[in-house]
C-alpha cells in the first residue's frame, strides 16, 4: 500500500473551485423523491405481473399434473347409442387435429372409414403419433384407434367392430410369441383380446384377415412360427367378434406350401378360397383355381387379394398399368382397372368387364356392397402407400353400368384403407365434421399432456416441487406479509434438506452399486462337482455374473451344463451355467479368449460333459481354464464340440471336418450339392449332421470311426428334432419313430425342442410345456422313468446349448440371489442417476427460492461498509476556503 | 414520512459536501447534480438503516463514486464533457503554456485521469481500492496518476503541493 508523504494536492482550492462550478446549486430533494416513487411504481408493476406469471405457470403445472395423469377423472367414456336408419359416409375426410380423443375414450356409434395417417411413416412428416383413424358413420367425427402399431385393420360391413393384429414382440428366437388379434365394440370402446393356439407352444404369425361380407365373421389366417423368420403349414381361424367371448376357432390346417391371396367368407358361412391356393386341403369350393388368376382376367399385376362379392360368386380384381417410375424419387403410378369375374357354369358366361378407377400411386379394394365394389385410391408424393401426402378417393363401382362414383375425397396424408361396406349401401353422403379448438375439451386436455410432456415425464413429486419453488418465488415476488415469507422460507429450508439427503443417498448407492455390482473374482465351486447342479429357476439378475475363470491356466468353473446367449444385469452377451454351483458365469470376457470382429465370441457350442466350449475360432477347455484357437478358417455353419475335444464343423461348401484335439484336421464327408447345418453331439461319440437340399436327411457321423452313415428324413418337417442311439443310428423325429407316416407321427410329435442326447441316451429338451402355450421356457430331460423338468428360465435367451451328459445327471437346486443385489442392479443404478439428477436440481431450485425470500439484513457499521468507506470515515465536510 | 423528514435535513447538511465530490468527479455542475440524486434515490430505500448505521455520508460518498464510475462506463445515463486530446495543453502567442484556473484545468483533464486524481487525493482511496473502483489494475492507477499529476503542473501548478510529483506519485511510501 502506498501513500503520499503528505497531501499531493491542495483540497482547500479544490473545494473552492468545486464551489465556484456549482455556484450554487442545490440537491433538489423533492426531484429525489418523486424519482423514487416513479422508480418503485415501476418495479412494483413489474413484480405484480412476474409474480402473476410465475403463479400461473405453477398453476397450469399442477393443473396439467392433474388433467394428464388422471384423463379418467374428467370424462369417462359413454357408450354411445346407434341412431336408427342408414349411416352416412363423410364427403371428405382428412387427417383429424391430434387433439383426437381415442375410439376407448370418446366412443362412436357406427364406423364409416378406417384412415391410415401417412405422416407417422415419412420422416419428413411430424404426426401426432397415431397412425389409425376413424371415422363415424352419424356424423363424421373421428377417433384415434388406441393402439400402438396396429396391423391387419378391418372393419365389419356395419360398422360395429374394428379388428386389428397386434404383431408379436419376437424377443427370443427360442420362444417366439404369438400375434394378438384386438377387437374395438366400437359403440362402447371396449377392446378385448384373441390369442390364437400355436403349434407345440410356438407363436402364430397373422398373415391376413377378412370379415364376411355380412354378419361379425372374421376369417384370420396365418402360419405358426417354428423358429425366427422360419414359418410352417397355413391354418385358417374363424372369430366370431360378435360374441360376448369370442375365441378364435380353426377352420382348417392347410397342407399347403403357401397360399397369397387370402380367403373370404360367404353369408352361408361357407369358406372361400382365392389366390394360389391348392384345392384340396380347404373345405370349401374355392372360386379361383390353382394359377392365382382366374381365367378371363387381362394380363397384369393384380394388386391387392380380389374381392369376394356377397354373392359368393362373383370377384373383383385390381389391375394396374404402371404409367411412369422416377427412379430418383422411386415414385411409381399407374393407370388402375377392376376386374369383375364372374365364374359360371359355362365359360362363355364369364365376364371380364374392366371399370377405369384413374391414376395414383397405390389402391386397395375395401370390400363388396349392394352397390358394388368399394375402393380406396390414392396418389402420393413420397411413392409409399403409406407414407407421404396426396389426395386420394373412396369409389364405388358399379359392375352392372361399369361405372365408378367418387363416394367420398381424402386430403393430404389420410388413405382409407377399410369400409363399412353397409353403411356405404345407405346412400347417405354428409359433410365433413369440423374440428373445435377453444370449445373443445379434448384440446384443453391435450395441451395439458404437452405440457407434461414438456416438463420431461418429470415425477410427480418434482412437478409439485417445481410449483412450490414457483409459489415461493411469486411470495416473494408479491407484497406480502413477512409471516408468509418466513413460511416460505421454512419451506424452501425443508426441501433442501430433503433434496440433500435424497442426494445423499442416491450417491451412496451408486457407489455401493458400483462397489458391489462387479464381481472381480469367479465364484468357487461349492457343490460336489461328481453330482452336477441345475437352477431350479434361472432368472435375470442384479448383479453382474462372474466370469468362468480370471486367470488362465487357474480354472475356477470345470464343467457347465447350458451355456446360452442372453442378457444378463443389463450386459449382453454369452454365459454358461457351472455344474458345480448352478451359478451363472460370464464367458465374453475371459482372458487369453481372441476377440473377433464383433467382440466376443457368440454363439458358443459345449461337448455333453460340459467340459470343452467352442465357438467360430475358439476351443475353451475349462478343466484348465486355456482356450486355443480351433475350427480352422473354413467359413463355418456348423459346430459341435464332443467330450474329447474333437470339433466337428461343417463348412459353407458342404464339407464335414473333424478337427483332433491334437489339433490335426481332416474332411471326412461332402456333401458339395448340399447344405450341411445343424450338428448336434450324440452318444458314443456320434455327431448328427443335418443335411438338406430339397430332401432332408440326417447323417450320422461317426468320429471315433471317421465313416458317415444317411438316413433320409420324412420331407414334411425339415426342423424336426432327432434322435440318435449310441450305435449311430437315427432312432426318432420328433419323439416319432422315423419310420412312421406323417398321420402316425403327429400324435406322438413331442412339443419340446431337443438339444441333446445324453450318453446314456437320455434326450434332454427346452421347450415351453405343451400343455400351457406361452409359459417360461422350461429345461426337460427324459428318463426311463419319465419326464422331468429341471430348470425354469424366467427370461429367453436368444440361444441356448445343453451340455446333455451334465443335464441327464443333474438335480435341481435353488440359487438364489442375495436380497442387497438389488442395490447393484443396472436399472436401479439409473434411477439412482435420476434421483441424484432430481436431487441436484431441487437443491438448486430451492438455493435459488432461498436466495429469493431472503430478509435484507440491517446495515451493520464496519461490516457492510463498501471498500473504501473506512478510509473516508472520519470525512468532515470542510467549509470552502478561497484560492 | 419520517425517512423523508430525515433525509432532508442530512442533504441540507451535507447536501453541499456530496455536490463538491460530485462536480470534481464530473467536472460539470448539471451532471453533477443529477449524480448525487442519483445516488440519493439508489440509498433513499434503505436509508433508515444507513442512517441508523451511523455514517450516512460515507455510504453516500462511496455510492457517488460508484455512479460515477458506472455511468462513465456505460456512458449512458449520464452525459459528460468531451474529454479533451492529451496535449492540447493552451499556450500563449510565443507558444507558452497558460496557467488556469483550478476548475478550467479540471476540466481539461481525461474523465479517467480526473477520477484518478479525486479518488486519490480527494478522497484519500489507496492505489489498490481506486483500482479495484474503478476495475483496472494497480499500474493504469500509476500511470493516470502521473499524467494527470503532470498536466495539473503545467495547467495548475499552485493545485499540486508536491515537487517532483511525477515521481512521488509513483514512489511507495510510508503507510499512514
Amino acid at each position: 500500500m502506498t501513500r503520499m508523504t503528505g497531501p499531493v494536492l491542495d483540497r482547500d482550492r479544490l473545494d473552492a473551485a468545486a464551489d465556484r462550478m456549482l455556484g450554487g446549486l442545490r440537491i433538489d430533494v423533492a426531484a429525489v423523491l418523486a424519482d423514487r416513487e416513479a422508480r418503485v411504481r415501476r418495479a412494483r408493476r413489474r413484480r405484480r405481473a412476474t409474480a402473476l406469471g410465475v403463479v400461473v405457470a405453477a398453476a397450469a403445472v399442477v393443473l396439467a399434473v392433474f388433467v394428464g395423469l388422471t384423463p379418467g377423472v374428467l370424462a369417462q367414456p359413454q357408450p354411445a347409442t346407434v341412431p336408427p336408419g342408414p349411416g352416412a359416409v363423410p364427403t371428405s375426410v382428412r387427417v383429424p387435429p391430434p387433439w383426437t380423443p381415442s375410439a376407448t375414450e370418446s366412443p362412436l356409434s357406427r364406423v364409416a372409414y378406417v384412415v391410415l395417417d401417412g405422416r407417422p411413416f415419412d420422416s419428413r412428416l411430424s404426426g401426432s403419433g397415431h397412425p389409425v383413424w376413424l371415422v363415424g358413420a352419424d356424423g363424421g367425427q373421428y377417433r384415434y384407434l388406441p393402439a400402438d402399431k396396429p396391423q391387419r385393420v378391418a372393419v365389419s360391413s356395419d360398422g360395429a367392430y374394428v379388428t386389428w393384429i397386434e404383431l408379436a414382440k419376437e424377443t427370443s428366437s427360442l420362444a417366439p410369441d404369438a400375434d394378438v388379434l384386438r377387437i374395438l365394440t366400437v359403440s362402447t370402446g371396449a377392446v378385448t383380446s384373441v390369442p390364437f393356439p400355436g403349434v407345440a407352444g410356438r407363436g402364430f404369425a397373422v398373415e391376413g384377415t377378412a370379415f364376411a361380407p355380412a354378419g361379425h365373421a372374421l376369417a384370420v389366417w396365418g402360419r405358426n412360427r417354428v423358429n425366427a423368420g422360419l414359418r410352417t403349414t397355413p391354418e385358417l381361424f374363424v372369430v366370431d367378434v360378435g360374441h360376448e367371448k369370442p375365441s378364435a376357432r380353426r377352420e382348417c390346417r392347410c397342407a399347403a406350401p403357401a397360399f397369397s391371396m387370402g380367403f373370404g367368407l360367404r353369408p352361408d358361412g361357407r369358406l372361400v378360397a382365392v389366390g394360389s391356393l391348392p384345392l384340396g386341403g380347404l373345405p370349401a369350393a374355392p372360386v379361383a383355381d390353382a394359377g392365382g388368376v382366374p381365367p378371363g382376367l387381362p394380363p397384369g399385376p393384380i394388386t391387392q387379394p380380389p374381392l369376394l362379392a356377397a354373392d359368393g360368386r362373383t370377384l373383383y380384381a385390381i389391375v394396374g398399368e404402371q404409367l411412369t417410375q422416377r427412379s430418383g424419387k422411386s415414385i411409381e403410378t399407374y393407370r388402375y382397372d377392376l376386374v369383375a369375374y364372374r365364374p359360371a357354369a359355362r365359360p362363355a358366361d364369364t365376364t371380364d368387364a374392366l371399370v377405369d378407377l384413374g391414376v395414383g400411386t397405390a389402391v386397395m379394394g375395401l370390400g363388396v356392397g349392394r352397390r358394388g365394389a368399394v375402393v380406396s385410391l390414392w396418389t402420393s408424393t413420397n411413392g409409399d402407400e403409406r407414407a407421404g401426402t396426396g389426395p386420394g378417393a373412396v369409389l364405388v363401382v358399379d359392375p352392372v353400368r361399369l361405372t365408378a362414383t367418387t363416394v367420398t375425397r381424402t386430403e393430404d396424408t389420410a388413405r382409407v384403407i377399410a369400409a363399412a361396406t353397409a353403411v356405404l349401401d345407405g346412400g347417405r353422403s354428409a359433410p365433413a365434421a369440423e374440428h373445435g379448438r377453444w370449445s373443445d375439451g379434448n384440446w384443453w386436455a391435450w395441451h395439458g399432456g404437452r405440457l407434461v410432456g414438456w416438463v420431461g415425464g418429470a415425477p410427480l413429486w418434482l412437478l409439485l416441487l417445481v410449483a412450490l419453488v414457483g409459489l415461493a418465488v411469486a411470495v416473494r415476488l408479491a407484497p406480502l406479509p413477512r409471516p408468509g415469507v418466513r413460511v416460505v422460507r421454512v419451506v424452501a429450508g425443508g426441501v433442501a434438506v430433503v433434496a440433500a439427503a435424497t442426494v445423499a443417498g442416491a450417491g451412496a448407492v451408486i457407489v455401493a452399486g458400483e462397489l458391489l455390482g462387479s464381481p472381480a473374482a469367479g465364484s468357487k465351486p461349492s457343490g460336489d462337482a461328481a453330482t452336477p447342479v441345475m437352477p431350479r429357476v434361472l432368472r435375470d439378475q442384479h448383479r453382474k455374473p462372474p466370469r468362468a475363470f480370471d486367470e488362465a491356466g487357474v480354472p475356477v468353473t470345470r464343467r457347465v451344463s447350458a451355456v446360452f446367449d442372453a442378457t444378463i444385469a443389463g450386459s449382453e452377451g454369452p454365459y454358461a451355467l457351472d455344474a458345480a454351483t448352478g451359478r451363472t458365469v460370464r464367458l465374453g470376457d475371459l482372458p487369453g479368449l481372441p476377440a473377433t470382429s464383433n467382440g466376443s465370441p457368440t454363439f458358443w457350442r459345449v461337448s455333453p460333459d460340459g467340459r470343452y466350449l467352442a465357438a467360430a475360432g475358439v476351443l475353451l477347455d475349462l478343466e484348465t481354464a486355456r482356450a486355443r484357437p480351433a475350427a480352422l478358417d473354413r467359413h463355418v455353419i456348423g459346430l459341435a464340440v464332443l467330450n474329447d475335444g474333437t470339433v466337428v464343423t461343417a463348412a459353407a461348401d458342404g464339407g464335414v471336418w473333424v478337427e483332433r484335439p491334437d489339433a490335426s484336421g481332416e474332411q471326412v464327408a461332402r456333401y458339395p450339392e448340399m447344405i450341411v447345418h445343424g450338428l448336434v453331439p450324440g452318444p458314443g461319440g456320434y455327431v448328427l449332421l443335418r443335411v438338406d437340399s430339397g430332401t432332408p436327411v440326417a447323417a450320422v457321423l461317426g468320429v471315433r470311426t471317421g465313416k458317415v452313415a444317411d438316413t433320409r428324413l420324412p420331407a414334411d418337417d425339415a426342423h424336426a428334432p432327432l434322435a440318435v442311439n449310441s450305435r449311430g443310428e437315427v432312432v426318432s423325429v420328433s419323439g416319432a419313430p422315423v419310420a412312421a407316416s406323417i398321420r402316425e407321427r403327429q400324435p406322438l410329435m413331442r412339443a419340446e425342442r431337443m438339444v441333446g442326447v445324453s450318453d446314456t441316451g437320455h434326450p434332454v429338451y427346452l421347450s415351453p410345456r405343451p400343455d400351457r402355450p406361452g409359459t417360461p421356457l422350461e429345461i426337460r430331460r427324459a428318463a426311463s422313468a419319465g419326464d422331468s423338468t429341471l430348470t425354469q428360465l424366467r427370461f429367453a435367451p436368444s440361444t441356448m446349448q445343453l451340455a446333455a451328459d451334465v443335464v441327464a445327471a443333474a438335480r435341481p437346486v435353488d440359487v438364489d440371489e442375495p436380497g442387497w443385489a438389488v442395490v447393484a442392479d443396472p436399472d436401479s443404478l439409473a434411477l439412482a442417476a435420476r434421483v441424484l439428477g432430481a436431487g441436484v436440481l431441487v437443491l438448486l431450485l430451492s438455493g435459488m427460492a432461498a436466495a429469493a425470500v431472503r430478509r435484507p439484513r440491517p446495515y451493520r457499521r464496519g461490516v457492510d461498509e463498501p471498500p473504501g468507506a473506512a478510509v473516508t470515515e472520519p470525512f468532515v465536510d470542510q467549509p470552502p476556503t478561497s484560492g | 414520512m419520517e425517512d423523508e423528514a430525515d433525509l432532508e435535513a442530512f442533504v441540507a447538511a451535507r447536501g453541499p459536501a456530496l455536490l463538491r465530490l460530485a462536480v470534481l468527479l464530473t467536472a460539470d455542475a448539471e451532471t453533477a447534480q443529477d449524480l448525487v440524486q442519483e445516488a440519493l434515490v439508489r440509498v433513499l430505500p434503505r436509508w433508515s438503516q444507513v442512517a441508523a448505521g451511523g455514517s450516512p455520508e460515507a455510504y453516500l460518498r462511496t455510492t457517488i463514486r460508484r455512479a460515477w464510475i458506472d455511468s462513465w462506463r456505460r456512458r449512458r445515463r449520464l452525459e459528460f464533457v468531451a474529454d479533451p486530446p492529451d496535449d492540447a495543453l493552451p499556450t500563449d502567442d510565443d507558444g507558452h503554456a497558460v496557467r488556469l484556473s483550478v476548475e478550467a484545468a479540471l476540466a481539461r483533464l481525461t474523465a479517467r485521469q480526473r477520477t484518478v486524481l479525486v479518488l486519490r487525493f480527494y478522497e484519500d482511496l489507496t492505489e489498490v481500492e481506486t483500482a479495484r473502483l474503478m476495475g483496472c489494475s494497480q499500474n493504469t492507477v500509476k500511470t493516470q496518476t502521473r499524467r494527470a499529476l503532470e498536466r495539473l503542473r503545467v495547467l495548475a501548478p499552485d493545485l499540486v503541493l508536491l515537487r517532483g510529483v511525477g515521481e512521488a506519485a509513483l514512489a511507495p511510501e510510508v503507510t499512514r
